[in-house]
């Protein structure tokens, strides 16, 4: 048999196969089930993601003569199988691309005439309608707008704007959605169990993110890597084949840059060039990889990431090992480099120079405001690489205790405190001096003075723990003048989770309270001496159960309600009100 | 004439010679239309005394032959201009309008603008002639329309999810019906609507906008960030990246501005923030207890780089879909 490439030999031929668009399908079955089908239905969507599949599918179910229990068509009536032979005449396909002149309408407009001669329906399927002439449309809108009974129309499009407005108004419209790279990988593995080849999960994973939400080209992809793979495909073989650069250069390459290893970045740059790819492919691939590690530097945000498991655990592992500056540093000159490639002369010194410079990153201080407490720190008066880093050295008196071999040193030391100073601590002081004499005189004497505030600093550890916390909550409710607002903090619970202190509250009001004083956490911070303190107000349910409860028991009384209580103490009272026929009033 | 009106005139059989039907909203016209159709004349009467005409290809003459035609075996003959506002001639009709057949009922759908009425002719036929207004519908009032809507369709929705629905379908009320009816298709009747049912089977959700990410950033509510930006990236056609740079920059520029308001009231921020209510506050609330005031500097800042980057300064190579994720990562750090 000749071959039939995949997009054609695993069309969908049941709702049920289609994927990604759970939402189309699931809608156009109720509506066959409640025999609600519209009479014109809009297809609209992106190419590849499975508009004339379902529209052929639903024109096949329409005609079925014994549908099953799930609407989808029985394959084995007769109507079925002339449609599986293309040779069903009640159904019409027309491609509008080509057939877009106003004859062309008119030719389908006579079809529409005549009944089907088998079967309830005649499906008229016209593909790309976006391109039909104006004049064509207009011809067109009559037919669409009073069709008999038996004509269906579904039109399916890439371009939805292209379509004049009233023709919209008469089509129950239908958004395709892109396919997520998952569900294409889910439907890949479900062809190679078929075909009998394995692949790995990363490979297929590749080919997913490289189709870009279009199921027809991850097929085409897929059968591409299937003849020069054969039965067997892992990620080397598509990467290869996609001119992918493989991921694990950039694990090695990040791994070599965090250890200062600079023989063996250049080597395994060496080694992609060498592999023919192209260098500002290398370039912005790196800086993905960078924002991919930034990403995962927090691990909630690892599912961000559109890549397969096996790849994710490698990111974040290395996320974890990575210092942030180190990151965000790297980001930069990445993008530096990518952006002078083009007016580099030599472009592989470029890169090369770039890569240096990664590899020096701990050596330079980054200047950069997101630097976190993980940041090393250090600086060192030897200043070996040639960059453009801002390198503020030279302000700094010469201390020889940090230096050390470069070999040696790796971003795990940890920097003495009392010789790291962080770079915002010192640009405020520089600022102040300023300020104050005009000029800076004496860089030993600013640099001692930042020194003292810095040890000060260092010296008053944070003072949070749960017993400091309550007694500067208690302190700041004596402070203030609203009762209401001293009533939510008294029962407000405390709990501390790092340096977040979650305060659970009763009430929606306490909630809103507390979260306006904005002065509770200035104060706590400033009490407890730690300026990592943020607050997260949440609220109690069981609290506000309990809270209901006891408003329920302690409210006032209604005149009825006071009546029944003494009725209840003393029948006699009833008896009293019957017999003078009185009535209670709401006074 | 208001649509009520006109709908209790079909159902009591009592009509005029002619309807004009003219406005923006095109909906409410198509509805009158279908409603003259299919209850003025009974369904073997149509085979003789249902004319539809379309403007484009409809001429005067043709159309007052008609008119001035006798009903076949039934007591009215109902005639239809389609797309009147397309019709050449549409003025000259105003002979006819003058002095109509008493027994044809002529329904000109005139959609999408007026009949200009200062000229003698448009005067003629819209004084002449039963007019009834399609006005588009008030944005503020679609919420409610929604909920109108559902109800006859035995469909119950919360406020909060019609206002929703409004929001992201518009003013448009054929694309509402679209969309509700494929609800209608899903949804048994007399059940209620969940956001669950709209993210399903319209695709929308409120989660998944700028607005609702710049929320989430304000609370610092990671995993909510993570999955909005999540379904920003998957969909950067429909989110574009510079226009959600602009309104994450509107917020932190009211947050930086917020950090100067400290200790003035509510109302003062809100008047000198420009927002709209209290509601709208709280975000700027949470957000300045989670930025301080250097932290909302260098996001700034990072807001300034990132919409140079995105406008293709200092970027070559990188995609939307990645400065959003490194924009996102940085502001959360």
């Amino acid at each position: 048999m000749s071959f039939v490439v995949s997009a054609r030999k695993y069309r969908p031929n049941r709702f049920e196969d289609v994927v990604g668009q759970e939402h189309i399908s699931q809608t156009l079955k109720n509506a066959l089930r409640s025999e609600q089908v519209a009479h014109a239905f809009l297809f609209c969507g992106p190419r590849g993601v499975g508009k004339t599949t379902c529209a052929r599918i639903l024109a096949k179910i329409l005609n079925c003569e014994n549908r099953t229990p799930e609407n989808e068509a029985c394959n084995k009536c007769s109507s079925c199988v002339a449609f599986n032979e293309n040779a069903s005449f009640n159904i019409i396909e027309l491609d509008a691309a080509s057939n877009n002149s106003v004859d062309h309408i008119r030719a389908l407009s006579e079809q529409v005439r005549f009944p089907p001669q088998k079967g309830r329906y005649k499906v008229f399927i016209i593909d790309e309608v976006h391109m039909l002439s104006a004049q064509a449309f207009n011809a067109f809108l009559k037919t669409l707008e009073e069709p008999p009974p038996y004509a269906i129309f579904i039109l399916a499009t890439t371009e939805k704007h292209k379509i004049i407005p009233t023709i919209l108004s008469r089509c129950q419209i239908y958004d395709f959605k892109r396919i997520q790279s998952a569900d294409a990988v889910a439907y890949l593995r479900q062809i190679c169990d078929k075909e009998g080849i394995s692949a790995e999960e990363d490979a297929l994973h590749s080919i997913g993110v490289k189709a870009d939400g279009a199921m027809r080209d991850a097929l085409s992809i897929f059968d591409r890597i299937v003849s020069a793979a054969g039965k067997n495909i892992t990620y080397k073989h598509v990467a290869e084949n996609l001119n992918i650069l493989d991921y694990e250069y950039y694990f090695r390459l990040v791994d070599a840059l965090l250890t200062e290893d600079m023989s063996s970045v250049l080597l395994i740059y060496d080694e992609i060039v060498r592999k023919g790819f192209d260098n500002e492919l290398f370039i912005s691939g790196m800086g993905e990889h960078l924002r991919n590690l930034l990403v995962c530097k927090d691990e909630k945000m690892i599912a961000l990431l559109d890549t397969g498991e096996q790849q994710r655990a490698l990111y974040r592992k290395q996320a974890q090992l990575t210092p942030t500056g180190f990151i965000l540093t790297a980001l930069g000159i990445c993008n530096d480099c990518d952006v002078h490639y083009r007016s580099a002369q030599n472009k592989r010194l470029h890169v090369e120079m770039a890569l240096i410079k990664l590899t020096y990153i701990h050596r330079a201080i980054h200047t950069d405001h997101f630097s976190t407490a993980d940041t090393p720190d250090e600086k060192k008066n030897n200043n070996p690489q040639p960059l453009n880093i801002p390198v503020i050295s030279s302000e700094r008196p010469v201390s020889t205790t940090t230096v050390s071999s470069p070999a040696t040193q790796t971003q795990s030391t940890a920097p003495a405190p009392t010789e790291a100073i962080p770079v915002a601590a010192i640009k405020p002081a520089l600022k102040a001096s300023i300020v104050n004499g005009g000029m800076l005189k004496d860089l030993n004497k600013v640099y001692s003075e930042v020194r003292e505030e810095y040890a000060i600093e260092q010296q008053s550890e944070s003072k949070l723990n749960a017993e400091n916390l309550n007694a500067a909550w208690q302190q700041f409710m004596q402070t203030l003048d609203s009762p209401s607002l001293k009533a939510s903090l008294d029962k407000a619970e405390l709990t501390i989770e790092n340096k977040k202190i979650i305060v659970m509250v009763g009430s929606k009001l306490a909630q809103d309270n507390i979260r306006q004083t904005l002065e509770l956490t200035d104060y706590l911070r400033k009490e407890l001496n730690d300026k990592e303190i943020m607050l997260d107000i949440q609220l109690d349910q069981e609290k506000i159960a309990e809270l209901a409860a006891e408003a329920q028991q302690n409210r006032p009384l209604t005149v009825k309600e006071k009546y029944e209580k003494m009725v209840e103490e003393n029948p006699l009272v009833d008896v009293l009100r019957q017999t003078f026929d009185l009535k209670l009033t709401n006074d | 004439m208001t649509y009520q009106e006109i709908v209790q005139q079909i159902s009591a059989k009592k009509f005029q010679p002619v309807y004009l039907l003219q406005g923006e909203e095109p909906f409410f016209i198509d509805e009158l239309a279908a409603l003259f159709e299919e209850k003025v004349l009974s369904e073997a009467e149509k085979a003789f005394n249902l004319t539809i005409f379309y403007g484009k290809d409809a001429d005067f003459q043709g159309v007052v032959d008609t008119a001035r035609r006798y009903p076949m075996m039934s007591e009215y003959q109902l005639l239809i201009i389609r797309e009147a506002q397309e019709m050449e001639e549409l003025e000259k009709l105003s002979t006819y309008v003058e002095k109509p057949t008493p027994s044809t009922i002529m329904v000109i759908c005139h959609k999408r603008k007026k009949i200009d009425a200062r000229t003698t002719a448009g005067k003629a036929i819209t004084q002449k002639s039963v007019v009834f207004e399609s006005k588009k519908i008030y944005d503020y009032k679609v919420a409610d329309w929604i909920m109108d809507y559902l109800k006859d369709r035995k469909l119950k929705i919360k406020p909060d999810s019609a206002t929703m629905l409004a929001e992201y379908l518009g003013t448009d009320l054929s694309r509402i019906v679209n969309e509700l009816e494929k609800l209608a298709i899903n949804i048994p009747e007399g059940s209620f609507i969940t956001p669950a049912h709209i993210e399903k089977y319209i695709g929308i959700s409120k989660e998944f906008n700028v607005f609702e990410l710049i929320s989430a950033l304000g609370n610092r509510d990671i995993s909510k960030c993570n999955r909005i930006v999540r379904h920003l990236t998957d969909n950067m056609k429909r989110n574009p990246l510079i226009p959600c740079i602009a309104a994450l920059y509107g917020f932190f520029s009211k947050v930086y501005m917020l950090h100067f308001l400290r200790g003035t009231s509510p109302t003062e921020q809100i008047k000198v923030l420009g927002l709209k209510n209290e509601w709208a506050l709280r975000d700027y609330v949470a957000a300045i207890r989670n930025y301080p005031p250097d932290r909302v500097e260098t996001i700034i800042e990072m807001l300034n780089t990132f919409d140079l980057r995105a406008k293709g300064v200092d970027n070559v190579n990188t995609g939307d879909e990645e400065l959003l994720r490194e924009l996102i990562s940085r502001i959360l750090l």
